[in-house]
């Protein structure tokens, strides 16, 4: 009994000293220098901007670096950051960029265009950015303030895909040599710059007084990987955070807390459901057709997403993305018309269609089993098959499924689509169209016409001829739209919140 | 200081748990002086063990139960005592030695420190260190173990060699009586011979009163002053080693005990086993409990408790003597 | 004793090559490969072949394993992250104190908390004092450790305001993961606790300790309970090893950067070097630690004592 004594006394002393002791940045800070405390759901796996395509990276790389042009992901149009202009040959393949005079990097060098030749190069050899220098031929300097882009082939897309390169110190990558990107580095030119960077624990970026913009509102901000959702929302309500991509779970929780701001927006990301045609009962066209009549997008968005996303009727946001057309083949619930194809089918009485493969964890799941409902309306049967989300992305790209639920993010421009369908993705799409069902040369054709003309007019009617027919192929089925949501301390300011990436130099406090 | 070390008067000890109550002892009574041997006889589970736990209170703490009788030790009621009072008499006053060697040393603590712990549970005389160090190398001679040996530990030492080491570690603060429990029962013949040997040395050279707890009856006739005979609980039989061993009168039991040692001289073809069991202890007869086995058993044996028949210092519980010593084959009912 | 110690030493290398052959036999199993792990669901081929080639993924197998080892053994190096491109060894040089503190501090709350709890329980069997911690135990032991850590950082980051529930800036922020795994271990300890004693209660030296007039206390504290206490030791060392690299949950709820998070996001994207150095390093610790067990044990038990140490004048 003693010992309990002891052990309740030791609590209370504890629980005491704690008390005591503050918690970070609040209270007797002033507004102005208030540090902006955010968190990423992995740790940095780099800082080396060209070593990376992971979007948890990105989020804060776009603080840091720049690319020549950002797009802005509401509303399309390209902000200039590195360049001031661009300039685009009659044949479409002769990009001309002016290059902002001065700009300066982080640890004080001047930006010239050596600096823009030399990161697009450094570009084009980086596996995993690569793909986004697709179709250049030749990157050179001319002077100190223009940079020369040469394509192979016209390509609308380019600026675009631009927008994910940036541009960075070229002196300070060569000194830094294999080492680039494992440690702090002051090689960006964006508003914010690296002052601590221990990959798996904490970063903090301080405002970069000499920002071509001006410096920044916000002067400190501190990042920390919290992987478990629900741990980052603990966090952001206790205090700890102030600025969240919040789970959807506890929405309207959120919504109603006055030291809250929130806010939910469309993002420019499609969840829908893959077809294999290349499995029985699925490689009967009325089959599919059968099904993409059958899903009920309304139930989907409720279950799945809690009301909170938005119908999708094309796989490519016709708002979000350059060249993404508003109209065409769409497919939306109509269980007669449903039980019409599939009476045409070889199975007029239903059969068991295969199994549904989803990513564990999030919202696909529940997507795979009203999807599991849906078929079961129209007597289709199914299983779900969930495992980890490598495996079942590796199942996908070698074609050992039947049906998938997943998603894409498109990259501003509709040509981004190309990647799950053009035959030359081995390894990347879910369909395979090459072979004897498909027209799949002339979709090929498709493809590389919408990029070669610049008129977005013109490449919004190639894209709808395109999309009608991916469509007519009924294998890859939209179904939402999700929503981002967003929710950050009342004393903080924030304008507004883009689908993936937050711009941190438009906020400020109170 | 009287010559009467311990009298047990009517002592009966139980087991009670949930589902049964076990008599285990009922109304046993016996003397013991300074300086005598008692030798407690009887098959497994005849209840001697648990008289010796019973003397010591250390009974099972929530199943052993002593529901009448006294322990009079030196004058001092142990069966009232207090907790305190009984762990100065444990070891100081009362020793006891268990049966098996093997498991009765701790096997972490070497031996010396084992014997010195039990000179520091009584330390009236109040030794230093030192002098308890001397005190457990004049113990370890007395057993004829080197005391260099004191920092060994048990595992080794022979089997023979660890029960000497228990019993120096009973004897070393000179306790009135020393209760053991077959000390020999595990040890081979050999080693056997020898540990009674030294028993009975040290015992005459310290004048400790002892009871020897056996089955054995050839120990019980190189140790034994006295002895009594248990059987289910009860003392069927109790007189002098001389009373046992040559008079003529007997309780059955005994005489079946006598019957069933083989005899190295006359050959024999078979055992004489007493046939039978011994009854359940949860569940005694009304009558002798030895009666079911008995082969000059009767009707009246079966269903009423007999007297105690004395002759000098033999006593025997037994229906069939007559006060007139004559053993009676019939009785009609009175 | 040095004897043994040095064989133990030496039975490391078998280890650690055993190991990490199985190790990279089974990563070589899994389906996929770094290129697409890394570049993700978007890439074009080339691209994931280019990456491919750049880790030197497409050698043969045991070209791959004998360079990795290689480098492994003679140069201390275990190789750059494919997805980081950071010196492994530097990696899990950071990671590993924090894997130590968390696992060590979790099997020492356990020990504190189970074993005096276990005693007790066992002195006091069938009775309350009994009946309720072995309850407790029960449900605790049954808790995923993550359940436990959320609840703690519901009452004390968000109600009591008092910890931050994340990383590793404060001290105060390994005292939720502590609790978080050491409350089910300590069910655990407690449950074995009690039955090591229980066993040692009714041991016959506990008995003459009685008989030599030892009180109560005495005959349990100094008798029963160092003997009770060995296998308590080996259970104890077994849980710490695993802890050190199995507390992914705790590490990944409370944003903890340990050992077992690095591994298993590096087998997530295949990322050889990662897995490969971080389960030689993780061998080669839970080796140790069983030695030191092992050792501990001939400290405190002296029959084992005589198996490796050879002294004069045995009886």
């Amino acid at each position: 009994m003693k010992k309990i004594n002891v052990t309740v006394a030791l609590l209370l002393v504890f629980s005491m000293f704690f008390a005591a002791c503050g918690q970070d940045g609040t209270g007797d800070v002033s507004s102005e220098d208030r540090t902006l405390r955010l968190s990423t759901r992995a740790p940095m796996t780099t800082s080396d901007p060209h070593g990376t395509i992971n979007i948890e990276d990105l989020m804060v790389m776009r603080q840091v670096y720049e690319p020549l042009f950002r797009q802005n992901e509401l509303t399309g149009e390209f902000v200039p950051l590195v360049a001031t202009d661009h300039a685009i040959s009659g044949d479409g393949t002769v990009y001309t960029f002016t290059i902002r005079q001065g700009v300066k990097f982080h640890n004080g060098d001047e930006l010239t265009a050596e600096d823009v030749e030399f990161s697009l190069q450094r570009a084009m050899n980086s596996p995993r950015v690569r793909s986004y220098m697709a179709g250049v031929a030749d990157v050179r300097a001319e002077g100190d303030g223009t940079v020369i882009v040469t394509l192979d082939q016209p390509n609308a897309a380019l600026l675009s895909n631009l927008a994910f390169v940036f541009i960075v110190n070229k002196r300070e990558v060569t000194e830094q040599g294999e080492e680039f990107g494992t440690k702090l580095n002051l090689a960006g030119t964006g508003p914010f710059r690296f002052t601590y960077l221990v990959h798996d624990i904490e970063w903090r970026l301080e405002a970069f007084p000499d920002y071509h913009q001006g410096e920044a509102d916000i002067k400190n901000i501190h990042y920390v990987p919290i992987a478990d959702l629900a741990a980052a929302l603990i966090a952001f309500e206790s205090g700890s955070l102030d600025w969240l991509i919040a789970p959807i779970a506890n929405w309207d929780g959120l919504v109603a807390n006055p030291a809250f701001n929130t806010e939910l927006s469309i993002g420019n990301h499609i969840s829908y459901a893959v077809l294999n045609h290349l499995n029985p009962p699925l490689d009967d066209i009325n089959v599919r057709l059968a099904i993409a009549h059958a899903i009920d997008k309304q139930a989907m968005n409720l279950i799945a997403f809690d009301g909170l996303a938005e119908n999708a009727n094309f796989m490519v946001h016709p708002d979000k993305n350059v060249g993404a057309p508003s109209e065409g083949v769409t497919y939306n619930l109509d269980l007669d018309k449903a039980r019409e194809y599939l009476a045409k089918s070889a199975y007029p009485n239903g059969t068991h269609v295969g199994t549904i493969n989803v990513s564990a964890g999030g919202y696909f799941e529940r997507m795979a089993q009203v999807l599991q409902d849906n078929l079961m309306a129209i007597g289709l049967t199914s299983d779900i098959n969930r495992m980890d989300s490598a495996s079942n992305l590796e199942r996908g790209r070698n074609q050992q499924f039947d049906i998938m639920t997943t998603g894409f993010s498109p990259n501003g421009d509709f040509d981004s689509w190309k990647m799950y369908c053009h035959t030359d993705f081995r390894g990347t799409f879910y369909n395979q169209y090459e072979g004897d069902v498909f027209d799949w040369e002339h979709m090929n054709y498709l493809w590389a016409k919408g990029v070669s003309v610049a008129d977005v007019a013109e490449r919004e009617a190639i894209y709808r001829e395109l999309n009608d027919w991916i469509m007519g192929t009924a294998t890859q089925l939209p179904i939402f739209h999700r929503a981002g949501a967003y929710v950050w301390t009342a004393a903080l300011n924030v304008p507004v919140n883009y689908p993936n990436y937050p711009i941190v130099y438009e906020w400020s406090w109170k | 200081m009287s010559e009467n070390l311990l009298t047990v008067k009517n002592l009966s000890v139980e087991y009670r748990t949930d589902l049964e109550t076990v008599k285990a002892v009922n109304n046993i009574s016996f003397t013991l002086n300074r300086g005598e041997t008692l030798g407690l006889v009887g098959e497994t589970g005849a209840g001697k063990t648990t008289t010796a736990l019973a003397l010591m209170r250390l009974l099972p703490e929530y199943t052993g139960r002593i529901p009448n009788g006294e322990i009079i030790f030196d004058e001092k009621n142990l069966v009232t005592a207090s907790d305190a009072e009984m762990r100065m008499i444990r070891g100081g006053r009362i020793a006891m030695i268990f049966q098996d060697p093997m498991t009765s040393l701790n096997p972490v603590m070497s031996v010396g420190d084992q014997i010195s712990e039990a000179l520091e549970f009584h330390n009236e005389l109040k030794r230093n260190k030192e002098e308890i160090g001397k005190r457990v190398d004049e113990v370890l001679n007395m057993v004829g173990i080197p005391p260099g040996r004191k920092y060994d530990y048990p595992h080794q030492f022979s089997g023979g060699m660890k029960q000497r080491v228990v019993i120096a570690m009973a004897l070393a603060c000179e306790p009135d009586l020393l209760i053991a429990d077959e000390p020999t029962t595990a040890l081979d013949v050999t080693i056997q011979a020898q540990v009674i040997n030294m028993i009975r040395e040290l015992r005459d050279r310290l004048g400790t009163a002892m009871i020897m707890i056996t089955h054995d009856l050839g120990i019980v006739a190189q140790t034994c002053d006295n002895v009594a005979v248990m059987y289910a609980g009860e003392l069927i039989e109790v007189g002098t080693a001389a009373d046992i061993y040559k008079s003529g009168d007997h309780h059955p039991y005994t005489a079946g005990l006598f019957g069933s040692i083989p005899n190295l001289k006359t050959r024999s073809r078979r055992l004489t086993p007493i046939p039978g069991l011994m009854p359940d202890m949860s569940n005694l007869p009304p009558g002798c409990s030895f009666s079911p086995r008995c082969p000059n058993r009767n009707e009246l044996c079966e269903t009423t408790r007999s007297s105690i028949y004395r002759n000098g210092t033999h006593a025997v519980n037994c229906r069939l003597f007559d006060g007139r010593g004559r053993w009676i084959k019939e009785e009609k009912a009175q | 004793m040095h004897r043994f110690i040095i064989r133990r030493l030496l039975m490391l290398i078998p280890i650690v090559l055993g190991v990490s052959l199985l190790i990279f036999m089974i990563i070589d199993m899994i389906p996929g490969d770094p290129g697409s792990m890394l570049l993700g669901a978007g890439a074009r081929q080339e691209d994931i072949d280019m990456l491919n080639e750049e880790l030197g993924y497409n050698q043969p197998f045991f070209r791959r394993y004998a360079n990795y080892m290689g480098n492994a053994i003679f140069r201390f190096d275990l190789g750059r992250s494919y997805a980081t491109k950071r010196p492994v060894l530097d990696e899990i040089g950071n990671r590993l104190p924090v894997s130590l503190i968390v696992a060590s501090s979790a099997i020492f709350f356990s020990l504190i908390v189970g074993v005096p709890i276990g005693v007790l329980s066992a002195v006091k069997q069938n009775t309350l004092a009994d009946r309720i911690p072995t309850g407790l135990a029960l449900l605790l032991s049954s808790q995923p450790g993550f359940l436990i850590g959320i609840v703690l950082m519901l009452i004390f980051s968000l109600r009591l305001n008092l910890i931050t529930p994340h990383g590793i800036a404060n001290w105060t922020n390994y005292i939720m993961p502590m609790v978080s795994l050491g409350l089910p271990n300590a069910g655990r300890q407690l449950r074995f606790t009690r039955s090591s004693m229980l066993e040692t209660i009714r041991q016959d030296y506990v008995r003459t300790a009685r008989a030599k007039g030892a009180t109560e206390r005495t005959a349990i504290w100094r008798h029963a309970m160092k003997n009770a206490l060995l296998p308590v030791i080996t259970i104890a060392g077994n849980n710490f090893g695993v802890l050190i690299g199995g507390a992914i949950a705790t590490e990944t709820l409370f944003g903890l950067p340990g050992l077992g998070s690095f591994i298993v996001t590096g087998i997530r994207s295949k990322d050889v070097p990662v897995v490969t150095g971080g389960i030689i390093v993780f061998a080669i610790i839970f080796a140790l630690v069983m030695l030191a067990v092992d050792v501990s044990y001939a400290f405190v038990d002296p029959r084992i004592r005589a198996k490796y140490i050879r002294r004069k004048g045995l009886a």
